[in-house]
C-alpha cells in the first residue's frame, strides 16, 4: 500500500539524458512548464509533446513508468475534461439533458487536459532520470547566486536530501509500529473519519518520536564528522556542463522561442 | 509485488505444530523468514498459499474474528519499547486489553497482573509517563502491554536485543516463569544460541525461507557440523563441552548451563583424583 508511491521515483539507467547536467535538466523542465504555459494552441502543445517524446525515447525509461506516474492525476484530469467541457459557454454541439457541450468547451477542456499530462510527464521523466542525490546538487547550485540575498543554498539542499533519504526509512517504521499495535488490537480500518482520526495517534507518537530521535541521531553523527554547513566543501562529483548538455538547452530554448512565435497563428 | 523483478518469496515450505504449553525457540540469520514467520501467527500477514490455524480454526477462513486470533496468539516485536505512546504506564498496557474489549475492571485486574509478571511496581509506576522510564522499563512496560491481553501463545522476537547483561536475564526470567507458571506457550525468537539453548524445549532452526533443523536442543545441537556449515555457533557452553570431549575427556557433551557443565567437569576431575 506505502510501496506504491511513484511519484518522485528514479529510474537507475545510463542514458543521454541520465548523464545530462542536473542543472540543465532542472532549466529544462522550468523552460518546459513555461512554453506549456505561454502555448495558445496546439502545435505549441505537439511542439512540447514531441520534446517530451524525444526526451523519452533517448533516456530509455519504460513507458509503463510514465502511466503509473500519471494514474494518481486520473480524477482531476477527469475533473478538469468534465468542467471545462460543460461549463465553457459557446457554439451548442450537443445537449445532455440540461448540460451542453460546446465547442469552446470541448477545445478548452482538451488544453488543459494536454497541459497537465504534458506537465507532468516531463516533471517525472526530471525524477525518474535524475538521482536524487544528483537532482539536490542541481538545486544546490542553481540557487547559489541566490546566497547573496540570504537564501540558504546549501542548507536547503541538504534539507531536500536528507527528506529524500528518510521517506523509505519512515514508511518501514510506520509499517512496523503499525504491526505493533494492530497485535495490541488496534484498528486502523474500521470506524467513521473522526474515530479513524484517533486511531492513528498509537502510530501517530510513536512515529513522530523515532524520527525526532532518528533527527538528534543524524545531527550527532554529522557534527561528529565536523559538518558545519556548505561552506568551503568540496564535492566527489563536481558538475561539468558539457557539449550535450549545451545541445539540450539549445533545443529547449529554441522551443520556447518557436511556441512564443507561433502563439498568435 | 509478485511478477515483478522485486519480487522475493520470504517463505517456503513451512509445515509447523506448535503443541500447546511448549517453550520454542526460533533461531536463524537476519533475512532467514524469522521474522515473517511469526508474522504469519497472529494474521498480520496473510500467506499466499496454504493456511494457519490457531487452536484447530483456520484464522483466515471467513467469519473468523481478526481480534481473536490478536487476543490468543501476543505478538512482541523486536524493540516493543518503541510502540509506546500513552501518557501514562497505566494507560498504554491498558491499551490491547481495551482494545479486545475487555471490561474495565477486568482490564485493571489485567494490568496488575501483567506489571507483576514483569517485576514492576503497579502501584509507583501506574500514573508516571512511560518516557521518563530507563530502556529497559520501557521494554518491560511493551511486553506487559501484550502480556495483559491474557494470551494463551506469546511470541517474542528478540525480547533481549540492545539489553545490558543483567536486563537480559530478568526478560529472559520472566518469560520463563510465565511459561512455567502460567502455562502460556512462548515462541521466542533469538540470535543468541545460549539462550535459547537453556530454555526452549523445541528448537526450530529457519534458513533462506524454510525450516533446516528442528527438534530438541539435543537433537539440534548434536549437529554441531551442520549448524556451523550455516553460520550459527553452538551455545558456548555446548561448544566447550564439544571441545573437551574431542580433547579426550570423558564429558557429556549435550551440556546447554554453565551449572549442568560445572558438574560435568567436576565429575571428570574428581573421577581422576580418586584414580
Amino acid at each position: 500500500m506505502l510501496k506504491d508511491i511513484t511519484i518522485g521515483q528514479y529510474f537507475p539507467g545510463d542514458s543521454v539524458v541520465h548523464r545530462l547536467d542536473p542543472r540543465v535538466k532542472i532549466v529544462l523542465t522550468f523552460i518546459l512548464i513555461i512554453s506549456l504555459f505561454v502555448s495558445g494552441n496546439m502545435l505549441g502543445y505537439g511542439g512540447c509533446a514531441l520534446f517530451i517524446v524525444l526526451a523519452l525515447i533517448l533516456s530509455k525509461v519504460p513507458v509503463k513508468y510514465i502511466f503509473k506516474g500519471l494514474r494518481p492525476l486520473l480524477i482531476i484530469l477527469l475533473l478538469t475534461i468534465f468542467i471545462n467541457m460543460f461549463m465553457v459557454k459557446g457554439e451548442v454541439l450537443y445537449n445532455i439533458g440540461p448540460l451542453e457541450i460546446t465547442r469552446e468547451g470541448l477545445t478548452q477542456a482538451a488544453r488543459m487536459a494536454s497541459r497537465l499530462v504534458l506537465l507532468v510527464t516531463g516533471a517525472s521523466l526530471l525524477t525518474l532520470t535524475t538521482s536524487p542525490i544528483a537532482l539536490t546538487d542541481g538545486i544546490e547550485k542553481l540557487l547559489n547566486p541566490l546566497r547573496r540575498f540570504g537564501v540558504p543554498a546549501h542548507e536547503l539542499a541538504m534539507m531536500m536530501t536528507i527528506a529524500l533519504r528518510f521517506i523509505p526509512t519512515l514508511l518501514d517504521e510506520t509499517d512496523k509500529i503499525m504491526k505493533a499495535q494492530m497485535a495490541r488490537g488496534a484498528d486502523f480500518e474500521s470506524g467513521n473519519l473522526v474515530k479513524r482520526a484517533r486511531n492513528l495517534i498509537p502510530l501517530l507518537v510513536p512515529l513522530f518520536i523515532s524520527a525526532f530521535r532518528r533527527a538528534d541521531e543524524l545531527a550527532l553523527a554529522m557534527e561528529a564528522r565536523c559538518y558545519r554547513g556548505g561552506k568551503n566543501r568540496t564535492r566527489m562529483k563536481v558538475l561539468k556542463v558539457e557539449r550535450r548538455d549545451y545541445l539540450a538547452l539549445a533545443t529547449g530554448l529554441g522551443l520556447l522561442i518557436l511556441i512564443i512565435v507561433t502563439r498568435k497563428w | 509485488m509478485a511478477g515483478t523483478p522485486y519480487e522475493n518469496i520470504a517463505l517456503e515450505g513451512i509445515n509447523l505444530e506448535i503443541e500447546e504449553g511448549s517453550f520454542i525457540g526460533i533461531i536463524g540469520h537476519t533475512g532467514s523468514g524469522k521474522s515473517t514467520l511469526i508474522q504469519h501467527l497472529n494474521g498480520l500477514l496473510k500467506p499466499q498459499k496454504g493456511t494457519i490455524e490457531v487452536d484447530g480454526e483456520d484464522i483466515w477462513e471467513k467469519g473468523y474474528k481478526r481480534s481473536k486470533v490478536r487476543q490468543k496468539v501476543g505478538l512482541v516485536f523486536q524493540y516493543p519499547e518503541h510502540q509506546i505512546f500513552e501518557e501514562t504506564v497505566y494507560k498504554d498496557i491498558a491499551f490491547g486489553p481495551r482494545n479486545i474489549g475487555m471490561a474495565e475492571e477486568d482490564v485493571m485486574e489485567q494490568v496488575k497482573w501483567a506489571m507483576k509478571m514483569v517485576a514492576l511496581d503497579f502501584d509507583e509506576l501506574k500514573d508516571i509517563s512511560p518516557f521518563d522510564l530507563s530502556g529497559g522499563q520501557r521494554r518491560r512496560i511493551a511486553i506487559a502491554g501484550v502480556l495483559a491481553m491474557d494470551p494463551k501463545y506469546l511470541v517474542l522476537d528478540e525480547p533481549t536485543a540492545g539489553l545490558d547483561p543483567r536486563g537480559r536475564r530478568e526478560i529472559l526470567a520472566h518469560i520463563y516463569s510465565m511459561y512455567r507458571d502460567r502455562g502460556i506457550t512462548i515462541i521466542l525468537v533469538s540470535h543468541n544460541m545460549d539462550e535459547v539453548a537453556r530454555l526452549a524445549d523445541k528448537i526450530i532452526v529457519m534458513e533462506k525461507g524454510s525450516i533446516s533443523l528442528s527438534g530438541t536442543p539435543e537433537e539440534v545441537f548434536r549437529e554441531g557440523g551442520r549448524l556451523r556449515e550455516k553460520g550459527l555457533a553452538l551455545p558456548a557452553i555446548t561448544s566447550l563441552m564439544t571441545r573437551l570431549k574431542e580433547n579426550g575427556w570423558p564429558v557429556r557433551s549435550n551440556v546447554f548451563t554453565a551449572d549442568e557443565a560445572e558438574r560435568e567437569i567436576l565429575k571428570v576431575l574428581r573421577g581422576n583424583g580418586d584414580a
